[in-house]
């Protein structure tokens, strides 16, 4: 007979305030089986603990039942505790007495009385339990980032630096990301290439970091330590190793589309990098439009390369590699202004974005810095930024705060201003989010020194009347319509997750909230884990955010990554189901029944086979099986009936 | 004001309350909600416990009062849902002559203002048209909370026109739809 | 194809330029709008008050006379017929309660209303149960190189619940005017509204309205407007003569009913559109483009 303890926590007054925390123990003393049982304010305490210890010692104890709050919050606690006292720490559970009990009931008799039959079942559950080992993993120390832009460059640059192998995928041609589209950054007012080439040069030159530009992730499996990854590495007709990356191919080619990293406003050839500063800075040929591939013709390139790089027969391949933990670091996009009916459905040219105007702004962009609207080629005297373009609209689109737009517009009207010092750039908000440090300060600099004209209250129409464009917004702080002919328009659209990240969610099986955004384990605790272990989430992929929130974020991700490769393996909990050979017939119910597809049927044997490292310990095969062979350790069926007697009382 | 003929309230019994109303005060809250008829667009003389038209003193039974208790079931919206964004206003095809902010209604109402509100010219001005209730980002039906506050009014008999005041050549020209749709609006 | 139709009070008097060629074009698209033998008004506009019955008893038991002729369907013609009947329609089939209160009132009523009758709009009819390339088959005087400006107004494009179109972008008028071979002209105040029921106590504001409307349509190369609404046609057409005297400069400019173009399209006698009850007279624009068979009404 295993000699039991109880030990009952008053929490304070969250289980004594309900529970006669006195009638429950000295019940709890006579039960059967119980050797011992004592209460106590705060189990959870160090003095709590210690007593814990203590009274193991003293009184041989052979297993431990703490009545007190839900195992999701001390279970480990009091396990670790009991093992530091030389018990196994699956003799130990837990009997909530407090989220299923003092927290949910007032009357303090009824209370005390359930209070008692909880404890009572986990007894009795304790009764039938088996000591048991956790299993040991083996864990691969290597990390693959997915996404290379400032998150991801970071992180993989902290996971490098603490000595951990680590693979930057990203599907562009070039890392760096959005934010080598930007003009100029809040609140300095620092050329982004600037400062973040140094980052993306240093990150192709370490040598712990492999640099898989132009590819995507195919199909990832496995679970926490142990995944392997199949990347796709696209064709780029460019031999990488034989190109010097001189540019005269680009030069000749004739053929000119809209360029994306201009957000559509420029040019770029068939044949192209995305910025002189890329990391690769090896070109890729677009092979839809490009005159070979469409129509056997040209071949301009293959004449001005002198080292013969252009490799139009190239193929796409596939590589497969082992890694321990991967970091979601795919970022974001801004939402098609074309959704937006009052503000013409994306049909007027000169009704821009805010990703656009940067590209307008940019000393290399398309206009070479100079302001010049898209349709004429003008420079605009009056611009007009209108700001929750989509964002903060439950009804009709985003009903979340974009939280950086607030930010970026005033730094593009400033911008604007130094640009076109005789314009003028009004601005239709709601309110001004400034909080991060100096962001206040950055704001107030714009509207004293740069003369930008605040409105505050939403825009409801913009259309096109002859030249101009109207704007149709209001000012609530005088209480008046506005309207303003403008000659170009801002729309500081709402930022949505990066295009495919919905997929590569669903075939990583990760969770995300309905807007695409990649799901935190817990939202203020554990912001840059995912639901899912092994998954860890880095900048604008899990939910919209600045840059220097990005990079701390992208620093955090990869110290739980070196935290994971620190230990020298991985520990699983046991409670993985056991199956009974002699009872087995191969029905597979259990199999069609796991959701982690972790149990299968041995092909020759025909008898079930539990997959203990994938095992959750959810329980479901044990319920479904219809012959009981399959019964989940510490949870067997006996246990679950004398649990169920005793808590309804027979 | 429209004169009605033989309803009621004689002009002065009219005047008595509406002097009692506002040297006294309290008679407003006895009275309860949408009280007597206030001249439409005309100063507002809102006198109750020390306020003046740029000065308003508010407690909980302002804010939490019967007014907006009634404009919300009237009306079917959740006042509070209005977050003053001013998009309502900003594309408002009456609104050159209002004298409030369309988006400053909802305000107001949250702020327990019945006197100026249902004084407003802004709620009259109102066409029904829905621009506001379209493009609302909160999905507030501003149509209906004028509505609301029209129907306030109307039902304590104070009509805004009366057909006996419309000339006879108008009466002639106008097609019925714009009488049946104005004495709707209008007419309780 | 037969189709229970609901005039509206307005039709019959200082609109019938808008039933008159509607009922005329339809016979020769193969559709016959039968009249509902009895209606009312329906009462418009539809009252927005959440606890006011009263006001929807009108369009409750038109939609009641709709299915004691045994139809399941009915369309109208103007815009706010429109949009008061299929509100009420929509609030009833939500909330049996409010319905079952309707019901009991109208107790005289042989039939109860249960929610079973679709409201439609002449253009939707024409739309889908004609067809744009039917419709320009028949077409025999196309209307060459006119330019219209569609207007939509308020109620036929909001609120969403019972919107024809897109409320920022519609389209519908000028598919219809296209396939008649006009040339439609695009201008951004084609859905504000025109000032509606101010039209009796504040005709300022209709005026201020009307000019604007009128003036962008104008200043985007139009030559006529084109609307779905006795009350936007009065507010946009007879009140011209009240813009003209507080504007100067501004040019009066015709507006047809949807309709009258219709019959014109497809070559019927101009008598059918009673270009006299327009105010602004559109016959000598469309002498000088169509010749309407010599024919003056």
């Amino acid at each position: 007979m295993m000699r039991i303890g109880v030990f009952v926590c008053h929490c304070g007054l969250n289980i004594a305030g309900v529970v006669d925390v006195d009638k429950l123990t000295d019940e709890m003393k006579m039960y059967p089986g119980v050797s011992y049982a004592t209460d106590y304010i705060y189990m959870c305490s160090d003095p709590g603990q210690k007593m814990l210890r203590q009274v193991i010692k003293e009184k041989n104890l052979e297993g431990v039942v703490v009545a007190a709050c839900s195992p999701t919050m001390h279970e480990l606690t009091f396990r670790n505790t009991v093992a530091q006292a030389g018990l196994n720490p699956y003799l130990c559970e837990i009997a909530n007495i407090r989220e299923q009990c003092s927290w949910v009931h007032k009357d303090r008799e009824a209370a005390t009385e359930k209070a008692a039959r909880n404890t009572k079942t986990i007894v009795e559950k304790l009764k039938l339990n088996h000591p048991l080992t956790p299993l040991v993993l083996p864990l691969t120390k290597k990390a693959l980032v997915i996404g290379g832009g400032i998150a991801g460059i970071q992180a993989s640059l902290d996971i490098a630096d603490s000595g951990y192998e680590v693979l930057l995928l990203e599907r562009n041609q070039s890392i760096g990301g959005h934010m080598a589209q930007l003009s100029e950054t809040f609140p300095t007012l620092d050329c982004p290439q600037c400062i973040e080439t140094p980052k993306m040069v240093q990150a192709s030159q370490h040598p712990k970091i492999k640099i898989l530009a132009y590819s995507e992730l195919e199909d990832a499996s496995g679970y926490l330590g142990n995944f392997k990854v199949r990347i796709r590495r696209k064709a780029s007709f460019v031999d990488p190793d034989k190109c010097t990356g001189c540019g005269q191919c680009i030069e000749k080619c004739p053929v000119k589309v809209p360029s994306e990293f201009h957000a559509l406003l420029g040019q770029r050839k068939a044949i192209y990098t995305l910025f002189p500063q890329a990391v690769p800075n090896k070109p890729v040929i677009d092979r839809e439009n490009c005159l070979y591939f469409t129509k056997a013709r040209c071949r301009a390139c293959v004449k001005s390369c002198s080292v013969g790089a252009i490799a139009f027969d190239q193929k796409e391949s596939f590589m497969e590699e082992n890694v321990g933990a991967i970091i979601i670091a795919t970022g974001y996009d801004l939402m098609d202004k074309a959704r937006i009916g009052e503000y013409g459905y994306g049909q007027y040219e000169d009704v821009i974005d805010g990703l656009q105007i940067e590209r307008l702004l940019a000393p290399t962009g398309p206009t070479q810095g100079e302001v010049r609207r898209p349709s004429d080629g003008k420079v605009p005297k009056e611009v007009v930024f209108v700001q929750c373009a989509g964002s903060r609209d439950p009804e009709h689109h985003y009903p979340y705060c974009s939280k950086v737009c607030c930010m970026y517009t005033i730094k593009q009207a400033m911008l604007y201003k130094h640009a076109v010092p005789d314009g003028q750039a009004y601005v239709f908000y709601m309110d001004t989010r400034c909080n991060g440090k100096g962001y206040e300060e950055f704001l107030q600099r714009g509207i004293e020194e740069d003369s930008v004209l605040y409105l505050r209250g939403r825009v409801s129409r913009i259309f096109k009347d002859g030249d101009a464009l109207k704007v149709w917004g209001a000012d609530t702080l005088t209480g008046r319509k506005i309207e303003i002919s403008a000659d170009m328009v801002v729309l500081a659209t709402a930022m949505v997750s990066s295009k495919g990240a919905k997929e590569l969610a669903e075939k990583l099986r990760l969770a995300t909230d309905e807007y695409g955004f990649f799901s935190e384990a817990h939202p203020k605790l554990r912001p840059v884990e995912s639901l899912t272990a092994g998954y860890f989430l880095a900048g604008a992929s899990q939910a919209p955010k600045d840059i220097p929130e990005a990079v701390t974020q992208a620093s955090a991700a990869a110290s739980k990554v070196v935290a994971l490769f620190s230990k020298d393996h991985l520990y699983h909990e046991p409670i993985a189901p056991t199956v009974d050979e002699e009872i087995c017939r191969g029905c597979g119910q259990c199999v069609e029944t796991c959701v982690y597809e972790a149990i299968e049927l041995d092909p020759r044997r025909r008898i079930a086979r539990v997959n203990e490292v994938i095992c959750e310990g959810c329980g479901a095969c044990s319920v479904a099986c219809p012959s009981g062979a399959v019964q989940q350790r510490n949870f067997t069926k006996r246990q679950i009936v004398e649990m169920v007697e005793v808590a309804a009382g027979t | 004001m429209a004169k009605r003929g033989n309803r009621k309230t004689s002009q002065e019994g009219k005047l008595n309350i509406y002097l009692s109303i506002f040297e006294i005060g309290e008679l407003q809250e006895e009275n309860g909600v949408g009280s007597p008829p206030f001249e439409r667009g005309g100063p507002v003389r809102a006198l109750k416990r020390g306020n003046s038209l740029m000065r308003i003193i508010i407690q909980t039974r302002d804010v939490r009062g019967p007014f907006l208790a009634k404009v919300g079931e009237l009306s079917g919206q959740n006042i509070y849902a209005c977050y003053q964004c001013g998009k309502c206003a900003a594309g408002c095809p009456s609104i050159s002559e209002m004298d409030i902010l369309p988006s400053q209604i909802p305000r107001l109402v949250q702020l327990g203002q019945e006197e100026e509100v249902l004084r407003s010219k802004t709620i009259w001005l109102c066409a029904s048209c829905f621009a506001c209730e379209t493009r609302c980002p909160k999905g507030v039906d501003l149509a209906k909370i004028m509505e609301a506050l029209r129907v306030m009014v109307l039902r304590k008999n104070v009509d805004q026109v009366s057909p006996l005041e419309i000339p006879r050549s108008i009466l002639g020209e106008l097609p019925q739809i714009a009488l049946v749709s104005g004495f709707r609006k209008f007419t309780s | 194809m037969k189709i229970s139709y609901f005039p509206g009070c307005t039709l019959k008097t200082t609109a019938r330029n808008f039933e008159d060629s509607a009922l005329a074009s339809l016979k020769v698209l193969g559709v016959d709008l039968v009249e509902l033998s009895r209606w009312n008004c329906c009462g418009t506009v539809y009252s927005l008050a959440t606890d006011d019955l009263m006001h929807h008893l009108a369009p409750v038991r038109d939609l009641i006379r709709v299915k004691e002729e045994g139809a399941s369907r009915v369309v109208t013609l103007c815009s706010m017929c429109y949009n008061t009947l299929k509100q009420a329609n929509e609030l009833v089939k939500a909330d049996s309660e409010k319905l079952d209160k309707i019901n009991q009132f109208m107790y005289r009523e042989e039939v109860d209303y249960d929610g079973s009758v679709e409201v439609t709009h002449l253009i939707e009819i024409l739309r889908d149960e004609v067809g744009w390339e039917a419709l320009k088959k028949k077409v025999t005087r196309p209307l060459e190189g006119i330019r219209l400006a569609p207007y939509y107004g308020c109620l036929l494009v909001r609120p969403r619940t019972v919107a024809l179109d897109d409320a920022e972008q519609p389209h519908l008028l000028e598919e219809l005017l296209e396939a008649l071979g006009a040339e439609v002209i695009d201008y951004p105040y084609k859905t504000e509204c025109c000032g509606s029921y101010h039209t009796i106590t504040n005709v300022g504001l209709v005026m201020e309205r009307t000019y604007t409307i009128l003036t962008s349509a104008f200043q985007h190369g139009a030559e006529a407007v084109v609307v779905s609404c006795p009350l936007c046609d009065f507010n946009l057409d007879s009140r011209q003569k009240n813009v003209q005297d507080k504007f100067s400069g501004f040019e009066r400019i015709p507006v047809f009913y949807f309709t009258q173009l219709l019959s014109v399209a497809l070559g019927l006698d101009v008598e059918t559109c009673h270009f006299d009850l327009n105010f602004v007279d559109p016959r000598p624009l469309l002498e000088d483009r169509i010749p309407v068979s010599g024919k003056s009404p």
